[in-house]
């Protein structure tokens, strides 16, 4: 049984057209980390407040640990939820020291209040600065101090806001380890929101997908890789070459040459060939194999993109090691290791 | 903290709602008035002193005065109105916010030609409206009526003030009477077209326009005068005693006067207390200090005279019925917005 | 589990006293709507024929003058304060502020009396010159006397609001003007006059929303407006009718003003809430040209607020021993309890509505309480009139129905109502500041603290209020100022034996007690100093 369900979740706000919300079900397994990976205004900040009640439904269902907290027009008040949120820019209170901060959640629980409250502090390494108040401290620990403060309720589910989106590019990969192994150290069902796919490979559980309000595919990082449901959430983990291919009984003619492969008795029509930039291979001589135009190649420290045109102008991208020479030459010869089918329609 | 404080502005309300009843134990008398010179306060006092009657004052003009009357209703808490002009005191009367009452004292020592034959209202003290003119430019047998000033030998020399004043008014309420609508019309235009400069602030200004010789002439009330003549600012004596006084129309009519009178509210929640306010300022102490501080003419005439009355002679007056002011203001106000008088 | 009950989402008890509060709000407008529909009253005719077009006129020249003085003033003040560099700058900044807490009807019977016959300036000239000034020359009792003493005791919202606007060009203006090659003045023209337009256009709206309002100055310059019109009708003529037909059209006039005023503007805001700018680097001039300035400022500053407050404290030196007795502390303390009262009750009602809409910022949360903030715009004896009438008529019910045996009126003659009144005007300014106050904390610390468990109430007393304290404090000094320094209204409402220090200083003015009349006048113009004084402090510390 799920810790979170949503079913036909549809939302639109007064002022737009569109809506930011369409016909949106998943499920939220307890214990899992799911992120919601989208651009802005694909319905991802939404989703994730109308799952805090912060928002609330036009249509569809929210279940919480089994009961029902939203419903069409009807739904239960954010401070009955039990759901815990950290905000991008925190919200910490500034007249509350951090260590009322993080109290701030507890007073109608049972126990020692300060007692639990040191717990979760301690959780996220700040139970020293307990007596500071939050402008005193660097982003970092605000963060953590956000973090503790939405944990110690034991809230039934957590929800975090564009966690990684303050961080410079260096912080973030400790930054992006230690939220999860605070998350899993609490044992705690958790859900966040992010724009950058690195962020949700590294550190989710599950992926799901949004793009203009619409949930496009939510599965493992490997599975939404390996096996993207349709173009967009392919592009979505990198760069996906496209090449327009007529199927012969052999193989398959493409404007960069002609490609041997058993699967092409399957098809009639012309299809499109995809495959990753490093699924190509740059090989020296050009017996048997593809070629292009050379475009441009760039320089990555560990690796190289080379970008190769056929006549018309279009374009592939290969990705190669970072010693190889292309000065002088026209034309690069390659062979693809792998690549994937579809019909053109 | 949010208890606390609501309950406070709870108490807060409650006692500003109930600030406005006063206790029930003492004996007071409410007064309307529109009157706002010093004396009044000193009669007020004296009036406690002597009977142990606390006076209510509300202060406002007679007009606002009597639309709060009308809209309060049976539930006014009003005892008396005082107004500073007859047609005030008539129009209250017609409005039914009178109650008619009957005093020996007040018999004794008012005259009739005050008092109103239905016994409405009286008179306190009376004023008369004249021709302040300079003593240096004006020679006093140029004048003669209200009528002549209307006359071209007075252009661009009369001063006075705008009609939306009550004293203007029952000046020209009382020119209808004496020569009806169409002339007083032509009379008002000519006046405007006569003065020196539009008509604005209060007659004392005019007094001080002549000294300043914008004009030659300024119609005022005697008891500015009075006070002007006294006041602690020397400069203002000083232009007071540039002019002197002419009382118009003595060869005819009479020179206009004008009362302050009173009322007593027709819903009086305490008559006999109006009625023993009132007596008392008919009686010569009170009608002796309103001539002394004030310069008003006392309306009881055992009253000793006031040097500068002395000084000023005996005049005619035009001792027309008052309520007729009341009933002519309407047209006067209208002639006056006609010609453009403002 | 328990059960958890669903709610509609859109009602909670926030948004229901919001809606009660913006009915009882707009009693009077609708009042006043409704009684248009009558027939008109008896003295209509007349009034049409003879005095409609002369309101109109005056207006409208009032209006004119006022926005085209108060422009003059208000934005070159501005400009040379925030751009150039002169003796006496820093302290000029705020001291230019000083003429809004002197009320307009007070610095008309000050220069009256000052201009005088028996005045201070004319009895010089007379006594040691041997000059007499020939009337007229120096005669303010007119139309223009009154556009004068408008525009020099409002031009600081002009001001205010165009120094604002001129501060945060300042980085844009920098470099603006060195393409400009460095001419202040062409930058001024070519580029800060026209980005400060909003801001110097909502300060003269600002102004002329005061112009509507004032009754002291016209009535006793002998200017004839709507607002002198109706105390005239309702008073003089005893029709109401009229009274009401003629608020209603000055409601129309400054209707038509905010919609033009916020037709230009657009959706932009005078002050951007982004945070600060650099100060601006100011330029320097030759001594000359500097000091030339400073004169400017001691020109402006003297005429629109030393030499009146001189004026008054010459005549409170003459005349304090006959005013200030018993009578007079109790009337301060009426005045001051008065206005305190309103001022909490204003900060209370306000953080109800904009709670609720920061609850449910939905568009017809925020039309509800855009309506309750409207009073500001209606004239104080407008507003007085369209809560007379309904509180009258509620007084003789309670009376018929509770068989009132010499219990009097309950309602009308009592402060609830000249609070309420107040209330319905005022309201706006008790309002901004908390808005302000609620935007700067922004609405996440909010939505945590619910999160976290606390309900809206635990919410709004442990998170939203603490944070807002100041704007709080500010939004009760506002308001107090305001209350205290209103005229119209408390004249037509004020009940049984009250004055405040306001009407008080009318009456005596216009009773020929001008020179005691400032004592009164005194404690209105030191306590309406103070908030601005704090107030500047305020904002020079938001900017650094």
């Amino acid at each position: 049984m799920g810790i979170l369900e949503l079913q036909r979740i549809n939302k639109k706000y007064k002022n737009a057209e569109k809506f930011a919300v369409q016909d949106v079900s998943f499920k939220v397994k307890k214990g899992e980390i799911l992120a919601l990976v989208g651009e802005s205004g694909s319905g991802k900040t939404t989703l994730l407040r109308l799952i805090a009640g912060l928002e609330h439904p036009d249509s569809g269902c929210i279940w919480l640990s089994g009961d029902k907290i939203a419903e069409g027009r009807t739904s239960v008040p954010a401070h009955k939820r039990k759901v815990g949120l950290v905000f991008q820019d925190y919200a910490l209170f500034p007249h509350l020291t951090v260590l009322e901060n993080v109290s701030f959640g507890l007073h109608h629980t049972n126990g020692n209040i300060t007692k639990q409250a040191q717990e979760a502090l301690e959780m996220v390494g700040l139970h020293e600065n307990h007596h500071y108040y939050p402008h005193q401290l660097s982003g970092g620990q605000q963060q953590r101090v956000a973090l503790a403060r939405a944990i110690a309720p034991n809230p039934k589910i957590l929800l975090l806001d564009e966690p990684f989106s303050n961080l410079d590019a260096v912080l973030k990969d400790q930054v992006r380890e230690e939220i999860r192994h605070i998350i899993k150290k609490a044992e705690i069902t958790a859900i966040f929101v992010t724009h950058d796919t690195r962020d949700a490979l590294s550190t989710a559980d599950r992926i799901a997908i949004l793009h203009k309000g619409y949930l496009q595919q939510i599965d493992s990082p490997k599975n939404l890789y390996e096996h993207p449901a349709n173009p967009y959430v392919a592009n979505f983990f990198g760069k996906r070459n496209e090449i327009i291919a007529t199927p012969t009984v052999e193989g398959f003619y493409t404007p960069f040459g002609f490609i041997k492969d058993s699967r092409s008795a399957e098809y009639h029509n012309p299809v499109r060939l995809h495959f990753r930039p490093q699924h190509a291979k740059i090989l020296r001589s050009e017996e048997q194999h593809l070629s292009g135009k050379l475009y441009s190649v760039s320089y990555y420290g560990d690796h190289q993109i080379v970008q190769l045109t056929d006549d018309e102008g279009h374009r592939i991208c290969i990705r190669t090691g970072p010693n190889k020479k292309f000065t002088g030459k026209d034309w690069v010869f390659f062979t693809l290791e792998r690549f994937g089918i579809e019909e053109v329609f | 903290m949010k208890k606390t404080f609501f309950q406070l502005v709870c108490i807060g309300m409650v006692s500003l709602s109930v600030f406005s009843c006063g206790s029930k134990d003492e004996e007071v008398v409410n007064i309307y008035t529109h009157r706002h010179y010093a004396a009044d306060q000193e009669l007020f006092s004296r009036f406690t002193e002597l009977t142990g009657i606390k006076v209510n004052v509300v202060n406002a003009s007679a007009d606002e005065l009597i639309q709060k009357l009308e809209l309060e209703g049976a539930n006014s808490p009003a005892d008396i109105l005082i107004t500073v002009d007859a047609g005030r005191l008539h129009r209250a009367e017609e409005k039914g916010l009178f109650q008619p009452f009957e005093s020996e004292i007040i018999e004794r020592n008012i005259p009739a030609k005050f008092r109103d034959p239905e016994n409405y209202w009286t008179g306190l003290t009376y004023r008369a409206r004249i021709i302040a003119y300079s003593k240096d430019r004006v020679n006093p047998e140029d004048l003669s009526t209200y009528e002549d000033l209307a006359s071209d030998k007075w252009k661009g020399k009369i001063l006075t003030r705008s009609s939306e004043n009550i004293y203007n008014q029952s000046l020209l309420a009382s020119i209808i009477a004496a020569n009806g609508s169409e002339v007083a019309e032509e009379w008002a235009s000519a006046v405007l077209a006569n003065m020196a400069r539009d008509p604005k602030g209060s007659d004392r200004d005019q007094v001080k326009a002549v000294a300043a010789g914008e004009g030659d002439l300024a119609i005022v009330n005697t008891y500015y005068i009075g006070l002007m003549l006294n006041d602690e600012n020397p400069e203002e004596t000083k232009a007071a005693e540039q002019i002197a006084i002419f009382f118009p129309n003595q060869d005819d009519r009479g020179t206009h006067i004008n009362i302050s009178g009173v009322g007593i509210a027709r819903y009086a929640p305490n008559k006999e207390n109006a009625i023993k306010l009132i007596e008392y300022l008919s009686e010569e102490e009170a009608q002796s200090i309103l001539a002394n501080l004030n310069y008003e003419f006392p309306i009881n005439d055992r009253v000793a005279k006031v040097p500068l009355h002395e000084a000023w002679g005996e005049f005619k007056t035009d001792d027309i019925n008052l309520s007729i002011l009341g009933e002519n203001n309407q047209e006067a106000v209208e002639i006056f917005d006609r010609v453009g008088w403002k | 589990m328990e059960k958890i009950n669903l709610k509609y989402y859109w009602w909670n008890r926030w948004t229901g006293f919001a809606l009660v509060i913006v009915v009882l709000v707009t009693i009077p407008i609708l009042t006043l709507i409704t009684n248009i529909f009558g027939p008109p009253g008896s003295s209509w005719g007349h009034l049409k024929e003879n005095l409609l077009y002369d309101y109109f006129i005056n207006t409208l020249a009032l209006l004119a003058g006022v926005a085209f003085c108060t422009f003059l003033l208000g934005v070159s003040t501005a400009w040379i304060i925030s751009s150039y560099n002169f003796p006496g700058r820093r302290y000029f900044e705020w001291l230019l502020i000083l003429p809004l807490g002197f009320p307009g009807y007070i610095m008309a019977y000050t220069y009256t009396g000052l201009l005088d016959y028996a005045g201070p300036i004319q009895s010089i000239l007379r006594n040691s010159f041997g000059i007499t000034v020939q009337g007229g020359i120096i005669d303010i009792m007119n139309l223009p006397g009154a556009i004068f003493i408008l525009s020099v005791s409002l031009y600081p919202y002009v001001y205010l609001l165009a120094r604002s606007s001129f501060l945060q060009q300042s980085k844009t203006l920098q470099e603006a003007a060195a393409l400009l090659e460095n001419s202040r003045v062409r930058t001024f023209f070519k580029i800060a006059l026209p980005m400060a337009r909003p801001a110097i256009v909502g300060g003269i709206a600002l102004a002329s929303m005061e112009v509507l309002n004032d009754y002291g100055v016209v009535k006793y310059f002998g200017v004839n407006t709507f607002t002198t019109g109706i105390f005239r009708s309702w008073f003089s003529m005893g029709d109401s009718s009229t009274a009401i037909y003629l608020a209603a059209i000055l409601m129309l006039i400054v209707f038509a003003v905010l919609f033009l005023e916020n037709l230009q503007r657009g959706e932009r805001q005078y002050t951007s809430r982004s945070t600060l700018n650099k100060p601006i680097e100011r330029s320097q001039l030759s001594k000359i040209g500097q000091w030339s300035l400073t004169a400017i400022c001691v020109c402006i500053l003297s005429v629109s607020f030393l030499i009146p407050l001189v004026q008054i404290l010459y005549w409170v030196f003459l005349t304090y021993h006959k005013v200030i007795n018993e009578e007079f502390f109790i009337l301060i303390y009426r005045s001051f309890s008065l206005a305190l009262i309103s001022g909490i009750v204003i900060v209370i009602l306000s953080v109800i509505l904009l709670y609720a809409l920061r609850l449910n910022p939905s568009k017809w949360v925020k039309g509800i309480t855009k309506l309750a903030i409207l009073g500001y715009a209606i004239p104080g004896a407008v507003v007085a009139i369209g809560i007379m009438i309904p509180v009258l008529g509620l007084d003789k019910f309670l009376a018929r129905h509770l068989s009132a045996d010499g219990i009097g009126l309950w309602l009308t003659g009592s402060l609830s109502v000249v609070v309420f009144a107040y209330v319905v005007r005022f309201m706006a300014v008790g309002y901004q500041p908390i808005e302000s106050g609620f935007q700067k904390t922004g609405i996440h610390i909010n939505e945590a603290s619910r999160l976290l468990g606390a309900g809206t109430s635990k919410t709004l007393f442990k998170v939203d209020l603490p944070l807002i304290k100041s704007s709080l404090f500010t939004g009760i000094l506002l308001v107090f100022v305001d209350v205290l320094k209103e005229l119209p209204l408390t004249l037509i409402l004020r009940p049984f034996n009250y004055h405040t220090l306001a009407t008080k200083t009318f009456d005596m003015a216009t009773n020929e007690m001008v020179a005691e009349s400032a004592n009164p006048a005194l404690v209105i113009i030191l306590t309406g100093i103070v908030p601005i004084i704090f107030l500047n402090k305020m904002i020079r510390m938001r900017q650094v």
